[in-house]
């Protein structure tokens, strides 16, 4: 196998595996995509996450709005308490960057390691959260190491198995 | 019936997905149909759940408000 093979075959693996978690799916059930390129499946991983916002935006812009009723302290947690890293970072994506960050602020490193995990690609954040707060980059960078991220953002091995209900821990 | 994972899957995104995937068989594309429709069912019971749980966070005086917003 060549390196460019190679390369294609992790990649293909990679977005797979994303699919999987989207899709809250044992990545050996969709294994008769491993014969999909990986350009295909990233481009329908992407397709997937705009529709599966779609199918609840309703409810996540009615999240988002209700949010700006409460002090940012309760909003962070009922993040954690409440909604847990995957449905937070639906709802993040919705936020005004500033409140966003003024929330991020009051989380722990662990559910903020946790939350960008499940955040959605770039597309469907407003503003680019390149301000978001990061106290102690090293704590992020070891929360993150202990779940498989790499400096780059992409999973290290496969993902932890999603429970029935995604919400709260 | 041969096309039906593919109108399934078509069904469920409200398009068609990317070429390389028409390729698959009918019957993985109908699987992967009803893993679709299945991550927006529970990304949607999921949520309900989390609302009713995070009004047991909000202080009694705000949760009319926020309720409001629900209606």
């Amino acid at each position: 196998m060549s390196t460019g093979d190679g390369r294609h075959a992790l990649a293909a693996r990679a977005e797979l595996l994303k699919l999987a978690r989207l899709l809250n799916r044992d990545p050996d059930q969709l294994s008769y995509l491993e014969v999909v390129a990986a350009d295909d499946l990233k481009a329908f991983r992407e397709q997937l996450t705009e529709v599966l916002f779609a199918s609840s935006s309703k409810t996540l812009i009615r999240l988002a709005v209700a949010s700006k009723l409460l002090p940012t302290g309760v909003v962070a947690t009922i993040a954690q308490r409440a909604f847990g890293p995957l449905l937070a970072a639906r709802v993040a994506g919705l936020l005004d960057p500033g409140r966003a960050v003024d929330v991020a602020a009051k989380l722990p490193p662990d559910f903020l390691a946790d939350v960008a995990i499940e955040l959605d690609p770039p597309p469907r954040q407003q503003g680019d959260h390149r301000d978001s707060p990061v106290p102690d980059p090293r704590s992020h960078a070891r929360a993150g190491g202990a779940r498989g991220i790499r400096d780059d953002g992409s999973l290290r091995g496969p993902p932890p198995r999603r429970l029935a209900g995604r919400g709260a821990r | 019936m041969a096309g039906d994972g593919r109108k399934l899957l078509q069904h469920e995104l409200g398009s068609s997905a990317p070429a390389g995937l028409e390729e698959l068989d009918d019957s993985d594309l109908a699987d992967l149909a009803a893993a679709v429709r299945g991550a927006k069912r529970q990304q949607a019971a999921a949520l309900a759940q989390a609302a009713d749980r995070a009004l047991g966070h909000i202080p009694r005086l705000l949760r009319g408000p926020v309720r409001a917003v629900f209606r």
